[in-house]
């Protein structure tokens, strides 16, 4: 296991490497306190701001899963919940003990498979805009940065355009495709109506992607969802609140279910 | 076209608006007055009603006599049980300084108490009533805006849900009573600029405008239309909505001396004599909110239409001025502010309502039908 300084486009985490499963799996890293995995979504790896507030407050692990980014093509797993169990082996490789776990999109679904795998590990549990439950197929990629930013930004204008790489793209995209499964996986939702997790479920109220009423399905099946709209935000909330998105995260890693009890000094003066 | 009564529940001592200025001392509120207040104007609500009247509205004031319904939602409550017919347009609650899952319940519970009668205006608000809960002004636009999709969404939502918003957080929102109207009950957003006009549009909301001249009204109509065009739908006439003052009188002489009457009382100097705007901070400038400040401020020369009447004369005259304005403006619905005391009001209220509101009732009403017609065959 090596640990270096990141590059610059993730300045602030130190970038490290963990053999896992028989991949070689890079994973960043920033903060302390309560341990925090990040699963990306199907764009790749990109901790922005939101993450560099989020490890203000604990431990943020960022995974880069195998076959996105810079690592090479994978083409082994072929199921998500194959994919799932080589996330599981690399957050072992850490020994962290109990965790929460955070994905997004795709990564939402990810996480939604990993917890059902590593319950007893998964204290508490954040699904971003998750794509684990659709009521279709995906629609299909987004090629230019113009279009990717109009599906995933309730307000385009005011993001950088997303930097696109078309091998990349190319070499994610298939494999998504492969290992995705149907819209509505019964197994995948069978293990979520039984999850005990206590389970976040965030939305942008202008979300392109996965349509925000979805959200309603999440805290419908499962025992201990709490399902939240950001406001203003679109797929890509994170990016588009992160003071919003870390502020709840936080919150509710922190005070779980109790999260909806206000625990901020409304006394103006004494 | 419909029309739409304005219940102010003024506090009938007209002498108390003279001797003081916003905010209005509170110790000279007499519980006897306002007794006799709101029996009028209740009484002003069932009489509506009777006579044919399409809604009884309500509106938001705060901190003076003009009108007493400070919570407009809960005056409504009232009137759900003396109008039994007419729809309560609640014109509306002022979003940008209220809490908008109360707001939501409220309606909720206003529609269930009405048998799903309900019409709601969400409002932004004017300057003064900024200060009622003390909300900086410069943030009234997003507020207004983040609580009209917040209070829709909790209006709808069928489980239960957290909000995460810029002014507004409420981890946990599950309304009870549900609206009776489904998915929720008609909803009026200003339009009294071009920019809160599209929003409308875009939030597929009726458009509601006071006090304009018609070409202004037109104007804003018009982009409006073509505003919703372009989001893919069109508005009914019954979502085409103005406020105005109206003096009714049995001749048109009458009628003239009554509007002289009402402007002398608004003039220079003068305070809002009914009181529909209450008066403004000290150190502002009547501007309506809704129109945002640069907007407001360029109509403030123009003439907002608060010191004069927009409909003045004998029934026949009446009904003529209301065709023109309709086909002006294209409006469908107007919410009327009768003047004069509780006498003048009630005797204006029967010869409106014999005399003028069944022939207003036939205005607009072919086009409406062939829209409808070609909705059906498209």
């Amino acid at each position: 296991m090596s640990q270096t300084e990141a590059p610059a486009a993730f300045a602030g985490f130190n970038e490290r490497y963990l053999e896992a499963d028989g991949f070689h799996i890079r994973c960043l890293e920033a903060g302390s306190g309560p341990p925090l995995v990040v699963l990306h979504g199907g764009g790749g790896l990109a901790p922005g701001r939101a993450h560099a507030l989020l490890a203000e407050r604990c431990r943020l692990i960022a995974f880069e899963v195998p076959g996105f980014g810079a690592s090479p093509v994978n083409e082994r797993s072929q199921s998500m919940p194959e994919l799932a169990h080589t996330m599981h082996l690399a957050i072992a490789a850490l020994g962290l003990g109990r965790y929460a776990l955070l994905g997004s999109s795709f990564g939402g679904r990810l996480a939604a498979w990993l917890a059902l795998e590593a319950a007893d590990e998964v204290e508490a549990l954040v699904l971003v805009a998750p794509a684990a439950i659709l009521r279709e197929d995906p629609q299909p990629a987004a090629q230019s940065p113009q279009e990717i930013a109009a599906r995933l930004y309730a307000h385009p204008e005011r993001q950088p355009l997303p930097a696109v790489d078309p091998a990349v793209t190319e070499k994610q995209i298939a494999l998504v495709r492969r290992v995705f499964g149907p819209a509505r996986a019964p197994d995948l939702e069978a293990g979520l109506g039984a999850l005990q997790t206590p389970t976040l479920v965030l939305f942008g109220t202008e979300d392109r992607v996965t349509a925000p009423d979805l959200g309603r399905i999440y805290q419908e099946i499962m025992p201990r969802c709490q399902f939240v709209l950001v406001y203003d935000a679109g797929h890509a909330l994170a990016q588009e609140r992160p003071e919003a998105f870390a502020r709840i995260v936080a919150d509710f890693i922190a005070r779980k279910a109790e999260f909806v009890t206000s625990a901020g000094d409304s006394m103006l003066s004494p | 076209m419909k029309v739409s009564y304005l219940c102010s529940n003024s506090y009938i001592d007209g002498r108390t608006l003279a001797r003081a200025s916003y905010p209005y001392p509170p110790a000279l509120y007499d519980p006897e007055v306002g007794t006799r207040s709101v029996e009028a104007a209740l009484a002003h609500a069932r009489l509506a009603d009777e006579l044919g009247f399409d809604w009884v509205s309500v509106s938001e004031h705060h901190f003076a006599p003009g009108l007493l319904t400070p919570n407009p939602l809960v005056f409504a409550g009232a009137l759900t049980q003396v109008v039994r017919r007419a729809k309560i347009a609640v014109l509306g609650p002022i979003v940008s300084i209220n809490n908008p899952v109360r707001v939501a319940e409220e309606i909720a519970l206003l529609d269930l108490l009405s048998g799903g009668r309900v019409v709601v205006f969400l409002l932004r608000g004017t300057p003064n009533e900024f200060t009622t809960y003390y909300v900086n002004p410069d943030e009234t636009r997003a507020r207004t805006e983040e609580a009209v999709a917040l209070i829709t969404r909790a209006l709808t939502e069928p489980r239960p849900f957290g909000w995460e918003g810029r002014y507004f957080r409420f981890p946990t929102v599950a309304v009870w009573p549900g609206p009776t109207q489904r998915p929720h009950p008609p909803i009026f957003s200003s339009g009294n600029s071009l920019e809160s006009a599209t929003f409308a549009a875009r939030q597929r909301h009726g458009l509601a405008i006071s006090f304009r001249p018609p070409a202004g009204v037109a104007e804003a109509v018009a982009h409006y239309k073509a505003e919703c065009a372009r989001q893919g739908w069109q508005p009914s006439l019954d979502q085409l909505l103005y406020r105005g003052f109206i003096a009714v009188s049995e001749t048109d002489a009458e009628a003239e001396e009554m509007r002289a009457r009402f402007a002398a009382s608004r003039g220079a100097g003068a305070r809002p004599a009914g009181g529909h705007v209450a008066a403004t901070p000290r150190n502002g400038v009547f501007a309506d909110a809704n129109s945002g400040q640069a907007d407001g401020a360029a109509r403030a020369g123009e003439g907002f239409g608060l010191g004069s009447l927009q409909f003045w004369g004998s029934p026949a005259s009446l009904v003529t001025q209301i065709r023109a304005f309709h086909e002006t403006t294209g409006v469908g619905v107007l919410d009327l502010i009768f003047t004069g005391g509780p006498q003048a009001v009630d005797k204006a209220l029967r010869l409106f309502g014999s005399e003028v509101l069944p022939r207003v009732h036939q205005i607009g009403v072919s086009a409406e039908h062939e829209r409808e017609t070609a909705h059906v065959a498209d």
